[in-house]
């Protein structure tokens, strides 16, 4: 079939509203872009929100100029991008701000959306923009000391390292990053105090007590991989939590920048590397878009399917750690015992366990095994025995309730202010699942029931996530059982890939969230800039929010239900 | 022989009796919690990995007795001592059969629990001194959890004292040997039973050591022997608590046939099988529900005990029994609901309050 077309915007919606200009639509599959001044920024995206229910920020972030000509090297700047999505239509538009070389200054729009602010400091880490009135603009995936910023194409690292003056310079600028003249008092000055300020505030003046500041991770068996969680204390009571992280980015957009598209599937594995496939699948569907590529419908059936077996191999990891976390040795076990099974079948239909690299453009790698199928198909007949399993073990367990109901509660207000998305979104009762709301692949001949809650605790958020392990098991069914016959790669695609210049996002629905590849093509056979809109990434921003006023014993339990891949965060 | 020489003969064999039973406790723990986990547990290390205790010490002998920088280093190395000694001198007090026993006191029972609330102490001294702060509320919250819960714990025993009319662990056992006093104190067992999990820090109280949470807890720290120290007095002490659970409720050495000491040994390990049970079921309880349990529930508990007791010595047996089946029952309701109920008081609260918040102004995803 071909590529589902976003919805182009009708124009009135879009460009009803002030300072925004009309802008070329890029890609051929259309979707709705438009341009705007820095200085307008923040009135239009605030008009965008308010008056046209553009209320989802999904992506947030900068690429270098594309070059009218391919041999020139003086880019000119960077384009901000903000990527806006409305829910009343399922809409997404691509608003871009192109930012002088010698400017490269924005305003901030962490007062409309606090979960853009960890998002600037991404751009400002990578790209060097600086966002007036930031409250913390700080480096937040390389370490404080780096010197440069490493997605601007005039980016070199000296065959030597930096040399030791770099890093003294850097380290003598550092807190004061804005450029002359700019002023910290922003459009959006804030007069929240960031978790640093507000912990070092002395304790209870009476009793002379003091904070304690306990630094969990990157080394702590619990952080899920190698997040570092910093925690203001007074006794086991957080007053402040800030979590760190970067400790796993391996420059994974930088890479892809200097590969292939096909070569950038493998790193595609390696973001999320719980649920690989996920990830494989929205960069395909972002090339084929840009490069207008169809598959076949057997093709579209494979990757619904194994979407969902690794959401469910995913959940099965969250399920075992969920245990962990709240002290509970056995579901760890019972657990992975159940995801072998999968993990097994991932083997004999790609031939690797976690690193599969097995979808192309236009389809995937191999056809599923018959055998492999049918024995699949026998056990996804008794997957709800085994979740019903899992649930005797923890949902009625009274200790296991103690623990997590009531503890942690996020709001469906604030979970859309930070760009929460997937099953923690809906356990807050906010009503979003791409599958169902933008199909892609098969999802359309395959109808998703999405789970909801309504409180969104700990607790909800836990049985959110089985009931997605029930629904998977069934859409993995539905695939299986619904398969039609044919190719299972669409015939006639190149080797190297060479997408007409242009952009592309397409999003898709992974185990943690709403998980998109922004992908801009220069014309060459390598992406000129690839961006991985990271859903844990934003769900662990908002984790501050929870963790306030809970003791330790929560903030485990909190973050497992949060259900962080440190690899897809960090990238 | 001589007197001294009878003693010190005497320490031998016992010491190597218990330490004996610990490494079958530790062995075990791995098989049963192995098998209620589907997996097989040690398999290698001799018949079905019956030699793994013996290995796990070697290996911890070869390691490196490492002592932190900053640490409060005399108090740091002692303090495995400091919670070692106790869990084996607390076996002075100890009978274990009418033949068998260390000294005989009158108030033996007082004596077990003089000793044992020593045990915390070197927790909180290697807490204290690691330097390190996991180590540290690892440490405080091991104080805070044995000063609570020895209160209930030994209020529960009292009922069992009034009973028998002696704190004299023989005299508690022979009076058993019509009746068990899991019979005629069901209510006080589930409240000493409770305490005993905490006392032993273990699952769902295993707070003071929450991996997840304190890495290790006290023990971040320890190393090689120091760190085997404390592993072996844990292991020691449910062992030593089975055993003395076995002599205050379920009649300790009585028993058809077999000799006194099999009997005592056969009921000690289904009371150790049902504490390793409990760590392959239970999440971990967060530290204020531990304290809530403990202050609000165990020791109102365990005061309603002795009053049920009192009146039950005057009433007679039949109706002591039947009280005292009630107020467990009671019990048992209760606790089941007193930490979720929090949860969903909180729950409702968030709801009201936004359904409040949306009269105002509707919020839509």
């Amino acid at each position: 079939m071909t590529p589902a077309a976003p919805t182009v915007v009708d124009a009135g919606a879009l460009w009803g509203v002030e300072g925004l200009e009309a802008h070329d639509v890029l890609g051929p599959g259309g979707l709705a872009t438009a341009l705007t001044s820095p200085e307008r920024l923040v009135s239009t995206l605030e008009r965008l929100r308010d008056e046209r229910g553009f209320t989802h920020l999904t992506l947030l972030t900068a690429r270098e100029c594309v070059p009218e000509d391919a041999q020139e090297t003086d880019t000119g700047g960077v384009d901000l991008v903000y990527g806006l999505s409305r829910h009343s239509d399922h809409t997404t538009v691509i608003v871009t701000v192109p930012l002088a070389e010698d400017a490269l200054c924005a305003p901030t729009i962490s007062c409309l959306w606090p979960g853009a602010n960890p998002l600037e400091r991404e751009v400002y880490d990578l790209f060097g923009v600086v966002f007036e009135g930031h409250p913390d603009l700080t480096r937040i995936v390389l370490r404080d000391d780096f010197v440069g910023h490493p997605l601007r194409k005039s980016f070199e690292l000296s065959p030597d390292g930096v040399s030791a003056e770099e890093v003294l310079a850097a380290a003598a600028t550092h807190g004061d990053i804005l450029p002359d003249g700019a002023s910290p008092e922003g459009p959006c000055a804030t007069d929240q105090l960031s978790p640093f300020a507000a912990a070092a505030l002395p304790g209870d003046p009476e009793l002379r007590s003091e904070r304690l500041i306990l630094n969990m991770g990157p080394q702590h068996p619990s952080m899920h991989g190698v997040l570092h969680l910093w925690l203001a204390l007074d006794g086991e009571q957080v007053v402040a939590a800030q979590p760190t992280h970067g400790y796993l980015h391996r420059c994974i957009e930088k890479l892809c920048e200097a590969r292939t598209y096909r070569a950038c599937t493998t790193l595609m594995d390696r973001c999320d590397y719980v649920s690989g496939f996920q990830t494989e699948l929205a960069l395909m569907l972002a090339l084929e878009e840009l490069a207008g590529i169809e598959t076949t419908p057997k093709a579209d059936y494979i990757r619904v399917l194994m979407s969902e077996l690794v959401r469910i191999t995913s959940h099965h990891t969250w399920y075992a750690a969920a245990g962990l976390d709240t002290g509970a040795l056995t579901p760890f076990l019972y657990a992975f015992i159940d995801r072998e099974l999968i993990v097994d079948f991932f083997e004999e239909v790609t031939g690797a366990r976690m690193m599969f690299n097995y979808l192309r453009p236009g389809g995937v790698k191999d056809d599923i095994p018959p055998a492999s199928a049918a024995r699949m198909l026998d056990y996804l007949k008794g997957f709800d025995r085994a979740v019903d399993e899992y649930e005797a073990l923890l949902t009625n367990n009274e200790v296991f309730r103690a623990r997590t109901r009531g503890i942690g509660i996020l709001e469906p207000r604030d979970a859309v202010a930070y760009g929460v998305t997937g099953p923690m979104a809906r356990a807050s009762g906010v009503d979003i699942d791409v599958r169902r709301d933008e199909p892609y692949s098969a999802y359309d001949r395959i109808p998703v029931n999405v789970a909801l809650a309504e409180v969104g605790d700990t607790f909800d958020r836990y049985t959110v996530r089985i009931a997605e392990m029930r629904e998977s098991a069934r859409i993995a069914r539905a695939a299986l059982e619904g398969m039609p016959e044919g190719p299972h790669v669409a015939e006639g695609v190149g080797r190297v890939i060479r997408p007409p210049r242009g952009a592309a996002f397409r999003k898709v629905e992974s185990s943690r969230g709403e998980l998109g590849i922004y992908v801009v093509s220069d014309g060459g056979p390598q992406p000129w800039r690839l961006k991985v809109r990271s859903p844990a990434f934003s769900n662990l921003h908002v984790a501050p929010l929870l963790l306030e006023g809970l003791r330790i014993g929560d903030v485990v339990a909190v973050l497992g239900s949060v259900d962080v891949v440190m690899g897809e965060i960090d990238r | 022989m001589s007197d001294v020489t009878r003693v010190l003969f005497g320490i031998v064999v016992l010491v190597v009796i218990v330490l004996i039973n610990t490494v079958v406790v530790m062995w075990v723990e791995r098989k049963l919690l192995g098998h209620l986990q589907s997996r097989l547990g040690p398999m290698r290390t001799g018949y079905h990995g019956a030699l793994q205790p013996f290995a796990d010490a070697l290996k911890l002998l070869g390691k490196e007795d490492l002592t932190p920088a900053g640490a409060s280093r005399t108090l740091f190395l002692i303090a495995p001592l400091i919670a070692f000694a106790p869990s084996l001198l607390i076996y002075s007090a100890m009978p274990w059969v009418e033949q068998i026993a260390g000294f005989s006191f009158d108030v033996g029972i007082f004596m077990l629990f003089a000793i044992a609330a020593a045990f915390p102490v070197g927790i909180l001294v290697a807490g204290w001194a690691s330097h390190n702060k996991y180590s540290l509320i690892g440490g405080f919250r091991s104080a805070a959890q044995q000063i609570s819960y020895e209160v209930p714990m030994i209020i529960a025993a009292m009922g069992v004292v009034m009973l028998a009319e002696s704190m004299k662990l023989e005299t508690i056992v022979e009076r058993q040997e019509t009746l068990w006093n899991i019979v005629t104190q069901p209510f006080a067992f589930l409240v000493f039973f409770i305490a005993l999990l905490a006392e032993l820090n273990r699952v769902p109280f295993d707070m003071p050591e929450a991996e997840s949470e304190l890495v290790a807890g006290f023990n971040t720290e320890y190393s090689s022997m120091r760190f085997a120290l404390f592993f072996v007095a844990e292991y020691m002490n449910v062992f030593t608590w089975s055993l003395i659970c076995v002599l205050l409720f379920f009649g300790g050495w009585s028993g058809p046939v077999l000799p006194g000491i099999v009997w005592l040994l056969i009921k000690t390990y289904a009371l150790i099988c049902v504490i390793i049970w409990i760590r392959g079921t239970f999440p971990r309880v967060r530290v204020d529900q531990l304290m809530e349990v403990g202050w609000k529930l165990l020791i109102p508990a365990s005061l309603l005990n002795l009053l049920i007791t009192a009146a039950g010595v005057i009433t007679g047996t039949f109706g002591l029994v039947v009280a005292e089946l009630a107020a467990a029952a009671a019990l048992v309701w209760i606790v089941s609901r007193i930490g979720a109920r929090a949860g969903d008081r909180t729950r409702e609260a968030a709801l009201a309050a936004r359904s409040d918040a949306a009269s105002g102004g509707a919020v839509s995803p």
